[in-house]
């Protein structure tokens, strides 16, 4: 799995785009206020998405507390660097 | 991990979804996609590409739930695409089965379906039982099982009554672990008794009803992997009790209930020899050099394909055989290897030459009177796959495996045999086409044709339609093409309504010769319209062409002039791909042609006093009168 940060970007803006049916020149404040597409359905879509995607596993906390472009991206870059620690 | 399609290839594949004009040109957009391994977000991208031609759709089926199932429509969307058909979905809103069916201005009624799915959580539609279940006595867990088939029963009677949809209905999935562990088989009534006594009360109440059909849900729940159905976190989140991972095994059933119910099931599966039925090349190995048998693993691979053939060919479906080889050596090797378990007799037709395979599908539908389109061809050979995607694109042509280990599952994944049942004229017609083969020879013996009619000895019964013919009716509209004057696909809820309407009459005609039973092969629709009666449908199967049958039932229709006391018999014929052979079916039977339309369709009138009998008196004819009994 890719991990530098700018791959996570590439990767998390292509899956965003096609879930959310969304331009993929998402800016880091792209917010769940800003797009009504991005309802709680999607959210959940666009979780499970990552997930595989990045081959990690959020929490029911981690996902209700994600807000944005930025969150996700943060939380996607803590989880793999988790993940990598413990292996 | 096997690498998942490329962004790229998901895009370009929703846009060709996007321009398809029709079922062929879905299919084509998906061909190679392996569905069960598309990557993150593709589902949505794909379905994307499939949305908003919601009146184009070829079926429109409705979820109703007690739990979440939103994603489920787009699941089934682009599995229907895959296999050329277009769905619209419907996802009724939480946990409101009832009121969805009971109020008639709610969105399940507006959105008019064709076919209604329900499945139920447990654990939500009775909360306190299920709590407590660990609890409860013997006698209360029975109470609740049979309370709980109740309900679906209800509601589904209701459901019949108010919509002229299919409805299928869910069983339950028994849970990963039973709660009392490996002691739960030796409970007085334990959780694993309860969910199959249960799952079997309800299979049982809902198989004499035509258009209720059950789902597996504890089937598919347990092929697909029980701990896996359930993502803790989704149902926590969202109450989406099956996981997205899940939903592609559910799109599956369905889309083969989908096929079911339309009734346009393939009728025959053409294969060929060398490498398909058996491993080798008889040209090259000889007829005991190919491996086919006990003792041999690849020989015991094909031995079950033949089994999966031969059950198949059970349920109706004819198998043929299109193979480049010399007839002599496919002969010698039936003959000299009798542990070939499908025989010669087995095969409703063969083509054994060098001649191209497109030819011999063509030759082999001719013979058995069906059109290519209703053809399934295998073959080993890439370049045969080939060549037939591309001269006969109507025929779904299926490479095997590389490994003769992977071919009984081939038959697995063909959703092109669903039927909505095995009924006894299916399990016999393996049979008839074998006893066609016979009257042929037959002809070619006494070669004049009035002495074969007269020799075939045909008996035909015509009656009033009783309820245990409808499903056999529901299929004859659903399934014939050439012999169909007017080619209407009536519903089952359709058939039901002119059974027991008194302004219609429902004929239906079984016929057997000395060779055999023909089983049901005709009916005629006719609606009183004020002094005259009108022939809304009229349609026989084709093994019971060419032999004057059509005939006899146009004099039955006359007769029905009189019977009645009406003036005339008004008639049409709507012309479809498929329906050339009745074309002047009623010039041909006296009727006077009074209006032909630009498109080929063409009004007829036949006034009771020029409607005169034609010859056919080399059939025996014997009319039951009795209306339908309640």
């Amino acid at each position: 799995m890719n991990t530098a940060p700018i791959e996570i970007d590439i990767r998390l803006r292509e899956i965003m785009s096609d879930v959310l049916d969304v331009d993929p020149q998402i800016p880091d404040d792209f917010s769940r206020d800003d797009e009504s597409g991005w309802d709680s359905m999607a959210h959940l879509r666009l979780i499970t998405a990552i997930e595989q995607a990045f081959g990690i596993k959020l929490t029911m906390k981690e996902i209700e507390e994600i807000r944005s472009y930025g969150d996700l991206r943060a939380r996607i870059a803590a989880n793999i660097a988790n993940t990598a620690n413990r292996g | 991990m096997d690498s998942t399609p490329s962004k790229h290839d998901i895009r370009a594949r929703a846009e060709a979804l996007k321009a398809a004009p029709d079922g062929a040109a879905l299919r084509a957009a998906l061909a190679g996609l392996d569905l069960d391994r598309l990557g993150p977000g593709d589902i949505d991208v794909l379905w994307r590409g499939l949305r908003g031609h919601d009146e184009a759709a070829d079926i429109r089926l409705a979820i109703l739930s007690n739990f979440t199932l939103d994603l489920l429509p787009r699941f089934l969307a682009v599995r229907a695409a895959a296999e050329g058909l277009r769905t619209a979905g419907y996802t009724g809103p939480f946990d409101q089965h009832v009121q969805e069916v009971l109020n008639p201005d709610s969105g399940l009624h507006r959105f008019r379906p064709d076919v209604v799915f329900l499945a139920l959580s447990l654990r939500r539609l009775r909360p306190q039982a299920l709590e407590a279940f660990a609890t409860l006595s013997a006698d209360d867990r029975r109470s609740l099982r049979d309370e709980i088939a109740d309900h679906l029963a209800t509601w589904a009677a209701a459901a019949l009554e108010r919509l002229s949809a299919t409805v299928l209905i869910a069983n339950f999935p028994a849970p990963a672990r039973p709660l009392a562990g490996v002691a739960d088989v030796k409970a007085d009534y334990g959780e694993t008794e309860f969910f199959l006594e249960l799952n079997l009360e309800l299979l049982r109440r809902f198989k004499g009803n035509p258009r209720l059909r059950l789902v597996d849900a504890d089937g598919l729940t347990a092929r697909f992997g029980k701990e896996r159905v359930l993502d803790r976190k989704l149902h926590y989140l969202a109450k989406m009790d099956w996981s997205p991972a899940f939903l592609p095994t559910v799109a599956d059933e369905l889309v083969r209930q989908i096929r079911a119910v339309r009734g346009q099931a393939k009728k025959c599966l053409v294969l060929d020899l060398d490498n398909t039925l058996w491993g080798g090349v008889v040209g090259e190995e000889g007829p005991a050099g190919v491996r086919i048998g006990p003792g041999d693993p690849e020989g015991e691979a094909f031995l079950d394909f033949h089994r999966r053939l031969l059950a198949l060919r059970a349920q109706g479906v004819l198998l043929a055989v299109c193979s480049k080889n010399n007839p002599a050596d496919v002969a010698e090797v039936f003959d000299t290897r009798p542990e070939i378990l499908l025989r010669p007799s087995h095969f409703a037709a063969a083509e054994i030459c060098w001649d191209p395979k497109h030819e011999g599908l063509r030759k082999i539908a001719k013979a058995l009177n069906i059109g290519t389109d209703s053809l399934v061809f295998l073959d080993d050979n890439p370049a045969e796959i080939e060549l037939i995607r591309q001269l006969l694109p109507e025929v779904e042509a299926v490479q095997m495996p590389a490994d003769p280990a992977e071919y009984p599952g081939v038959l697995d994944r063909l959703t092109l045999f669903e039927r909505v049942a095995v009924l006894d004229e299916d399990r016999q017609k393996a049979e008839q086409y074998q006893q066609n083969r016979e009257r042929d020879e037959l002809l070619t013996a006494t070669g004049d044709l009035t002495s074969f009619l007269e020799s075939l000895g045909t008996e035909l019964e015509i009656r009033r339609a009783r309820p245990d013919d409808l499903p056999r009716l529901h299929q004859l509209f659903t399934k014939t093409n050439q012999f169909n004057v007017t080619t209407i696909r009536y519903t089952q809820a359709d058939v039901e309504r002119f059974a027991a309407s008194p302004d219609h009459e429902l004929w239906v005609a079984s016929a057997r010769d000395r060779f055999g039973d023909l089983g049901t092969i005709a009916l005629m629709l006719l609606e009183s319209e004020g002094d005259a009666l009108r022939i809304d449908s009229f349609l026989m199967s084709c093994r019971a062409m060419g032999r004057g049958i059509e005939t006899a039932l146009a004099n039955h229709l006359k007769s029905r002039l009189e019977a009645r006391g009406a003036r005339e018999l008004h008639a049409r014929y709507l012309p479809t791909a498929k329906n050339k052979p009745v074309e002047t079916f009623y010039e041909d039977q006296g009727f006077r042609l009074i209006e032909s339309g630009e498109s080929g369709e063409k009004r007829y009138i036949l006034a009771a006093e020029d409607a005169a009998r034609r010859d056919c008196g080399w059939i025996r004819i014997d009319v039951k009168e009795e209306a339908l009994a309640a």
